[in-house]
């Protein structure tokens, strides 16, 4: 038996890129494992089919409800909060599914960092809720006609990449509370609906009643969606810089929430030993 | 006839321990009705906040039903009572019809919860002018919602690939039976589709018994095409019955599917 | 040297009504020390909810001790976790602990990079534990489709994918058919070539007596026997085993060969439908006379001498397992 390289003891320096590798391949693959939706019946229907329904039905909606609004509003509004199916609820399935798959025990067990496993859960799913958002302004542009004429692409694609990212620091919330409970599929749909409800996305968050307004502001997607609104319109970096920036801090704030959580689980499970991480 | 109620009792206890199911028919319509009428201004939310809240209602009855009977089938089929409950002497249409009852009478609970969301949290005064009449096509309308339960879960039963769909029948529906809306404004073409949906009459009905504004004449052309759609689709679930009477015979493939 | 040193380590679970009052306290390890040298096949036996899988957990730094301490390579394993997650490395085998969706070569790719291996030395690595355990051929294939022997056979590629100074396997054979469990523990025993030092949990004891250097017997969460099978199995030098398979032996006929002069212990195994009776005793020529009177009324299949082996070892430590 010539196992050579199952004796080498490599004394090899593990590097920030090293590291990095580590945290990009372990977001590939944590997502093909754990994702629900890779065949493509199912992701059509539930990624593409649904979110589209969902921003015909509030467009009609508003259309009769509000029109002073215009179309644009809407539209904007939903085809941006679609890419919570993936940063909510797929963020919070692929924290929660280690446990289900009896993984979790093993990621534990292992010397990566607890930041690396759990941050690195949600970069696909970011990746993909921006596709959502993409293929619902596509379908928006192609037959409800809303109109991309002076808009800097590169600031859209920026905003709605940040937009995105800080709603996925909600869903790894999610997930670690997922991973104390049992029903996470509730706290999931009932998130994606608060966001629907709280961040403006069909009607200006000044219609809420002032108490519920804090919340707003305390939620993803409320400025990113507005400034959405506005690059469509034209604005440029400078008007819808604030705004960025707020997005991004949520975001930050959220994940390391989720962060910090993760870790008092794994703490806790491992002094009480009854965590059903088995 | 009592085996039915039975059924539909047993239905009941299952169904309200679910906590996902709790959130579609209870709360899900509820937010609903928020967003709609947050959307509103004052003006407009005296005079459509009645319209919202059937909705809202309807729309928690079409939840449930969907969400029931498809995942019901499933259920038995993963727990592997489907078999046992198409081979025991009880047809199989009474005990679907008994289950389809029970969730569509639930719509009644979520009609009910709109009307004191927007009651207390809206401060809507809602009134329906025509109270018997109300009832009256509340009732068609559960029977017709049952009838759509009883076909969705025979198509169920007969097949697996039914099941994605499920996900994506609830918003379809709320568009174009006009629940939130009235159908007018939707595109020409999806008329056709509006009309061979029961609740688009039923909705309209209710619209109209409500506010009290309607000749009889409309009304009672809503109600007929809403009975006789009931009764179109009574018949085609029957039909469907029997299709998987003779297939789980002749194939014994039921559980497998 | 010393690999793994215990060090009188408990591990009681605590369980409080609403009001947070202790109701109940479940002692699942109870002051149990042992040392385990380096590049030793070191076996844990016991039944089952002995405590063997918790005390793999406290040592590979999934659970902490209510008391006592250990040490993994004179790392303590309260404050020094992270140093020894990278040399060593565990399974608990089962269905379990893999991802399905994934193929083998990914699995251990996936672990690889958890273990921060080198993405080069990995993929070598990975060939030569592939074809280690067997697996080469399907590589590429995903979990889901493999058969149970194949899981078990990748959980332990995966033990070996950060090549670790120690190794922890929990029931490695487990529900694995008599073939499956062969290859399984050839694998195992090729590791000690490689200078690997071995914690393995059974409940198989044939398994333990074939496999170790040394054993330790726990139950109830307590050691109660530690040393090398052997001289474990001299504890019944003088004893023989007598083993009779029979049809429908009653417990009264039971109870009176067990009353008999001689006779050391009973114990009885359900084989489908007829009974082994395992009866250790010493040597003496009346008293298979007495025991076959006594049973004179019962179908008698085949009756069996033989010398005794670890099991009648365990069985006459811990009191007789009835299956």
């Amino acid at each position: 038996m010539n196992y050579e390289y199952l004796f080498k003891k490599e004394d090899y320096k593990v590097t920030i890129f090293h590291k990095l590798e580590f945290f990009f391949r372990g977001a590939i693959y944590s997502y093909k494992s754990l994702f629900a939706w890779l065949v493509p019946k199912v992701y059509i229907l539930t990624k593409v089919i649904g979110p589209i329904f969902q921003i015909l039905f509030f467009t009609f909606l508003g259309q009769y409800y509000a029109k002073e609004l215009g179309r644009e509003f809407f539209i904007i509004g939903n085809a941006v909060q679609i890419s919570a199916l993936s940063s909510i609820n797929g963020v919070a399935m692929t924290i929660v599914s280690e446990r289900t798959e009896g993984t979790l025990l093993q990621l534990l067990g292992t010397p990566a960092s607890r930041a690396r496993i759990f941050v690195s859960r949600s970069l696909m799913h970011i990746i993909d809720g921006l596709l959502t958002v993409i293929i619902g302004f596509i379908f928006s542009y192609l037959f409800l006609g809303i109109s991309f004429k002076n808009t800097n692409y590169i600031l859209l694609v920026v905003t709605l990449l940040i937009a995105v990212f800080s709603t996925s620091g909600l869903g790894m919330l999610i997930g670690s509370i997922g991973l104390a409970i049992r029903e996470i599929n509730l706290l999931s749909n009932l998130t994606y609906f608060i966001l629907l409800i709280f961040c403006g996305i069909n009607y200006p968050v000044t219609n809420l009643p002032s108490f519920m307004q804090g919340i707003s502001n305390l939620l993803p997607l409320t400025k990113g969606v507005e400034a959405v609104r506005m690059i469509l319109q034209g604005a440029n970096f400078t008007t819808v810089a604030p705004y960025l920036y707020h997005e991004i801090i949520i975001g930050v704030f959220y994940t390391l929430i989720g962060l910090i959580l993760f870790k008092c689980l794994d703490y806790y499970s491992r002094y009480s030993g009854t965590l059903d991480f088995d | 006839m009592n085996k039915i109620i039975h059924i539909a009792k047993i239905q009941l206890v299952m169904r309200t321990t679910s906590q996902l199911w709790r959130f579609i028919i209870f709360i899900q319509p509820i937010l609903y009705l928020m967003m709609t009428l947050f959307m509103m201004n004052g003006s407009m939310r005296t005079q459509y906040s009645m319209d919202a809240v059937l909705g809202a209602g309807m729309m928690g009855t079409w939840s449930s039903i969907l969400f029931s009977s498809g995942s019901d089938i499933d259920r038995e089929r993963r727990w592997g009572t489907l078999e046992m409950i198409v081979g025991c002497p009880t047809p199989l249409s009474s005990i679907i019809m008994g289950k389809a009852l029970t969730n569509s009478l639930v719509g009644l609970f979520s009609m009910g919860l709109s009307y004191i969301t927007a009651l207390l949290l809206f401060r809507q005064q809602l009134v329906i002018k025509h109270p018997c009449l109300f009832m009256l096509v509340l009732i068609l309308i559960i029977i017709s919602v049952a009838a759509k339960g009883m076909i969705i879960c025979t198509l169920f039963t007969l097949s697996r690939a039914v099941r994605g769909l499920l996900n994506v029948m609830e918003n379809p529906i709320f568009l174009l039976s006009g629940l939130m809306f009235p159908i007018v404004i939707l595109p020409l073409w999806t008329r056709p589709l509006s009309y061979i949906l029961s609740l688009t009459w039923g909705m309209d009905a209710l619209r109209m018994v409500s506010s009290g504004t309607f000749s009889y004449k409309h009304f009672l052309f809503s109600l007929v095409i809403l009975l006789i759609l009931t009764f179109l689709y009574l018949l085609l679930s029957l039909w469907l019955f029997q299709i998987i009477e003779k297939k789980s015979r002749k194939e014994a493939t039921l559980g497998v599917y | 040297m010393i690999a793994i040193n215990v060090d009188n380590i408990t591990r009681k679970y605590k369980s409080t009504n609403i009001w947070g009052q202790l109701k109940s306290e479940h002692i699942a390890v109870d002051n149990v020390s042992f040392d385990i040298k380096k590049g030793e096949l070191f076996g844990l036996l016991g039944p089952n909810g002995a405590g063997k899988t918790t005390i793999i957990k406290m040592l590979t730094t999934l659970l902490l001790p209510t008391s006592g301490t250990a040490h993994i390579m004179n790392y303590d394993i309260r404050k020094d976790m992270q140093r020894i997650r990278a040399i060593i490395n565990f399974t608990f085998g089962g269905d379990r602990g893999l991802y399905w969706r994934l193929s083998a070569r990914d699995n251990l790719r996936y672990f690889a990079d958890l273990y921060n291996v080198e993405r080069g030395i990995a993929d070598k690595r990975i060939n030569e534990i592939l074809e280690l355990i067997g697996m080469t051929k399907w590589a590429d294939d995903r979990v889901e489709n493999y058969s149970k022997g194949m899981k078990q056979r990748l959980h332990i590629g995966k033990v070996l994918i950060n090549n670790p100074d120690i190794i922890f396997f929990d029931e490695p054979t487990l529900g694995l058919d008599p073939v499956g469990a062969k290859d399984l523990r050839k694998i195992i025993v090729d590791l000690l070539e490689l200078d690997k030092t071995i914690l393995l949990t059974t409940h198989y004891m044939f398994e333990a007596d074939m496999l170790c250097n040394r054993v330790a017997i726990i139950n109830h969460g307590k050691i109660i026997a530690n040393d090398r099978p052997g001289e474990l199995k001299k504890l019944l030098k003088d004893d023989v085993v007598l083993e009779i398979e029979v049809y429908g032996a009653t417990k009264e006929r039971l109870d009176d060969i067990k009353k008999l002069e001689c006779v050391e212990s009973l114990n009885v195994k359900q084989v489908e439908q007829s009974q082994l009776i395992q009866i250790q005793l010493k040597e003496n020529n009346e008293i298979i006379n007495q025991i076959l009177n006594i049973l004179n009324d019962v179908q008698i299949k085949e009756i069996r001498n033989r010398k005794p082996t670890l099991e009648d070892v365990y069985i006459k430590l811990v009191g007789g397992i009835n299956e």
